[in-house]
């Protein structure tokens, strides 16, 4: 009874914790870039870094809001929900900002970052492809 | 509709047309692009109900605009949004009508991107007053009236430039400075209480502005147009989005030096807003203002009511009460409704 006790307590008091899978950065091979750190990111996706160090527009795609990688994404670099990034969005919208293009799936993602020189985006699986760099990742959590 | 009957309106579109054509071929070395993939169409719609006191019920479609953006390169960087308002549909008494519109420019300009963090802005723009003048579209804000304190007694939109620094683009600190030379170009036609302004010069300072919430303090200094008449404003707005609630807030004190009649030298007011997410999208709103007008003897105090179901953030469906005391000129007790949809 006692042990029932004990593992009861102790299964009350384990954190609920979502598992997430890694989250790739990820550019075209040719951008100059070689790595972006968090700040750089968010300013990428709020809009506010519009250019590459070689003067190359950057332009940053998107996955549907109900993507997991979506959902890990905004957590990991804005500590936000994908809901508040979209109003975000479309307040920029209405200020005259372009908000980043939504493709519908990772390949997607990966085949536009593949063929867009400027374009950056994110996905969960590690992407093969000889065109596409990692700008950072983030670990499973 | 006036705007295109004037000749030096039409001169600054055909410049800003010539502008446009000329600097856009070279932008894309890249064969396989178009020069339409640098443009973005959008716009917003709001169809609106008013039952006030002492009004008959009406319903307009208050907002139907379109905006169109162009992103070339760091020099051109043009926007065009044009508004069809206040189109009256249906109102009790007078059944279905559909005999007038007003078209307007509300925002044609040219932004330059001088530095990273530098943006020199020439044109017709809405003036950075607050957070809410900024993203004033329909869909994006919390109720069908807009509070007094956030439009009042200060110029709404700036013919002229303006110049944004960004001290820290991912917490949103920025300063911006604009200035207005001569009289707004294409302006709305307004009611007897509000006005034009002739000359005006401002500046904001934004403090913080991401996710979670913003602030700003702005001045604004203005010249009334046709009338002996200065302002100096000065306010500070913010927003705090919190998990279980939105909290906005703005003061504003405007000092005024007229000829014209009045009953104080100061307009002042301000307006606290509350937000609470309910279930399934649906949203309880409240606010309260208190404003002071320097040309009438009432201050107006306004509360209000409402639920907003919002399924996503673009869609909106409001439904308030307002109840106001003192001066109506701007704020009439009744219930108020409206769809909105930014698209």
């Amino acid at each position: 009874m006692k042990r029932w006790v004990v593992l009861g307590l102790v299964a009350a008091l384990m954190p609920v914790s979502i598992v997430w899978a890694d989250l790739y950065i990820i550019a075209n091979k040719d951008l100059p870039a070689a790595q972006l750190d968090k700040d750089d990111i968010a300013a990428i996706y709020l809009l506010k870094k519009k250019h590459w160090e070689n003067g190359e527009d950057i332009m940053p795609i998107n996955l549907p809001a109900q993507a997991d990688a979506r959902n890990r994404f905004t957590a990991e670099i804005f500590d936000s929900t994908p809901e508040k990034l979209g109003s975000y969005w479309d307040q920029m919208l209405f200020k005259g900002e372009t908000p980043p293009v939504t493709q519908n799936s990772e390949q997607a993602v990966i085949l536009f970052v593949e063929r867009v020189k400027g374009a950056i985006g994110y996905v969960e699986t590690k992407p093969q492809s000889q065109q596409i760099k990692i700008l950072q990742q983030f670990s499973s959590k | 509709m006036s705007f295109f009957l004037h000749s030096n309106r039409q001169a600054f579109a055909g410049a800003f047309s010539l502008v446009m054509i000329c600097f856009t071929p070279p932008l894309y070395a890249d064969k396989t692009a178009s020069w339409l993939d640098a443009v973005t169409v959008s716009g917003y719609a709001k169809l609106a109900t008013s039952s006030p006191n002492r009004a008959p019920t009406a319903v307009e479609l208050d907002d139907l605009s379109l905006f169109v953006s162009g992103k070339f390169n760091r020099w051109l960087n043009p926007f065009l949004e044009a508004e069809a308002y206040k189109i009256p549909l249906w109102e009790a008494g007078k059944g279905a009508q559909f005999n007038s519109a007003q078209l307007v420019v509300e925002r044609l300009y040219n932004d330059i991107h001088v530095t990273e963090n530098d943006t020199l802005r020439a044109g017709k723009f809405l003036a950075p007053i607050n957070h809410w003048n900024i993203v004033h579209a329909a869909p994006l804000v919390w109720t069908t009236n807009r509070p007094v304190t956030s439009s009042y007694s200060r110029a709404n939109y700036i013919t002229g430039i303006n110049a944004r620094h960004d001290f820290d683009a991912v917490a949103g600190h920025a300063l911006e400075v604009y200035w207005q030379p001569v009289e707004e170009f294409n302006p709305k036609a307004f009611s007897e209480h509000e006005r034009h302004y002739q000359a005006v010069a401002g500046a904001r300072w934004i403090a913080h502005e991401d996710l979670d919430y913003y602030l700003g303090v702005a001045f604004q200094h203005a010249d009334v147009a046709h009338r002996n008449e200065t302002r100096n404003s000065i306010s500070m707005d913010g927003n705090w989005l919190h998990k279980w609630f939105e909290l906005e807030s703005e003061l504003l004190f405007t000092q005024v030096d007229t000829d014209q009649l009045h009953y104080r030298n100061h307009d002042w007011g301000g307006y606290a807003q509350m937000a609470v997410p309910l279930i399934g999208h649906f949203n309880l709103i409240g606010r309260y203002e208190h404003f002071e007008f320097g040309n009438k003897t009432a201050a107006t105090n306004t509360a209000l009511g409402g639920i907003v179901y919002r399924p996503v953030p673009s869609l909106s469906f409001k439904l308030e009460w307002q109840q106001t005391q003192g001066s109506i000129y701007h704020n009439q007790t009744g219930l108020y409704s409206s769809i909105a949809v930014l698209f």
